[in-house]
């Protein structure tokens, strides 16, 4: 498969999945609600997926690991846009100073 | 379209449209897109990102313009770019990946859906079909407030969606534009945004939910695959730890309880 292919078929994937999840609540929606347990799982799967995305990252060197302790910091108060600023000039700080 | 025999003035009918509907519409659907003002701007930074992500894997502007049009979704979307395998000798197993996590991702659509569904029944499918296939966390939240205080009208509903769609296909295309300007991201961090990003995202979840737990076994469980069998697979690993250890404390469950 070339890179051209791969990027439809993902695209197709995705787009099939996130419909299906979009449109099944209002199609599948019972008299009942979801379970309580049910919806305290999906409920922490945004978080979880990020998390466990970012997490290899952050593992990469010092560099990165100091920038996303700034960055976590500075979202706790500030709007996203800055702590993304700072925790980007963080790095390139760091990168900068420490050797390797 | 009615003929003049039915009707004295052959404009009356389009006189009537235009003096009561079509006012009232565009009333509705500006008010609509007014509340949403504030989440498309908010919407801005993570779809110039978005953009910048896939000009530095060498999509084209076709490519995330049919991404960001067709899924429309913003952590599913950077996650797929982030994913994005970097050689192609395990590119089959990657793009499963990829769609599986979208799937995880956008699971809690689920959700929203059911959550809405009793107030967009009433209307006609061309509006809640639209609506569906472009809910996102933002419209969907500011719906929902609307819908609480008074029935939800197709063109109000259409006023948080439209807008809000096409403001995500300029930023990307934007940030894809702005990307390609790049020359060594790394000199200016912008590979760190990527995960800058993210952190600024689940501090948000986590202000939200109040929950330590789902994030702290998936950062250690994608660790450990990380450390023990590097690839895409510390994706997966986390994201199931994580979402099975968001079934210990229930929904609704008393917040003093906390800790």
């Amino acid at each position: 498969m070339n890179e051209q292919t791969l990027i439809w078929t993902a695209i197709l994937g995705m787009a099939l999945v996130t419909m299906a999840c979009r449109l099944g609540g209002y199609l599948l929606v019972s008299r009942h609600p979801p379970r309580a347990w049910v919806k305290s799982a999906l409920n922490a799967v945004p978080g979880a997926v990020l998390t466990a995305l970012i997490t290899p990252a952050l593992s990469a060197g010092p560099a990165e690991a100091l920038a996303a302790a700034v960055t976590l910091a500075a979202a706790w108060r500030l709007p996203p846009l800055v702590a993304i600023a700072m925790g980007a000039a963080t790095v390139v700080l760091l990168r900068y100073i420490l050797p390797g | 379209m009615t003929s003049p025999a039915d009707n004295q003035d052959p404009l009356s009918p389009l006189k009537r449209v235009w003096r009561h509907t079509r006012p009232a519409c565009w009333r509705d659907f500006a008010r609509g897109a007014v509340h949403m003002m504030p989440m498309s701007m908010a919407a801005a930074p993570f779809g110039i990102m978005v953009g910048v992500l896939a000009a530095r894997l060498d999509w084209g502007l076709s490519d995330i313009l049919l991404m960001s049009a067709t899924v429309f979704a913003g952590a599913a979307q950077f996650t797929a770019l982030g994913m994005w395998p970097q050689s192609s000798g395990d590119a089959a197993a990657a793009i499963s990946g990829i769609i599986g996590i979208t799937a995880l991702i956008n699971l809690r659509h689920l959700l929203m859906g059911a959550a809405i569904a009793p107030y967009i029944r009433p209307l006609p499918w061309r509006v809640k079909g639209a609506f569906l296939f472009t809910m996102a966390d933002e419209n969907w939240a500011i719906a929902m407030t609307a819908a609480r205080r008074k029935a939800l009208s197709g063109a109000y509903l259409m006023g948080t969606t439209l807008p809000f769609y096409v403001n995500w296909l300029i930023w990307t295309a934007l940030g894809h534009i702005l990307g390609r300007g790049f020359g060594h991201p790394e000199r200016w961090g912008l590979d760190f945004i990527f995960v800058a990003v993210f952190l600024t995202m689940i501090t948000g979840f986590y202000k939200a939910e109040r929950r330590a737990l789902p994030l702290l076994a998936s950062a250690g469980t994608a660790l450990a695959v990380h450390l023990l069998a590097p690839g895409g697979w510390s994706v997966i690993a986390g994201a199931v730890a994580g979402t099975a250890a968001g079934v210990l404390r229930p929904a609704g469950q008393d917040l003093t309880e906390d800790e």
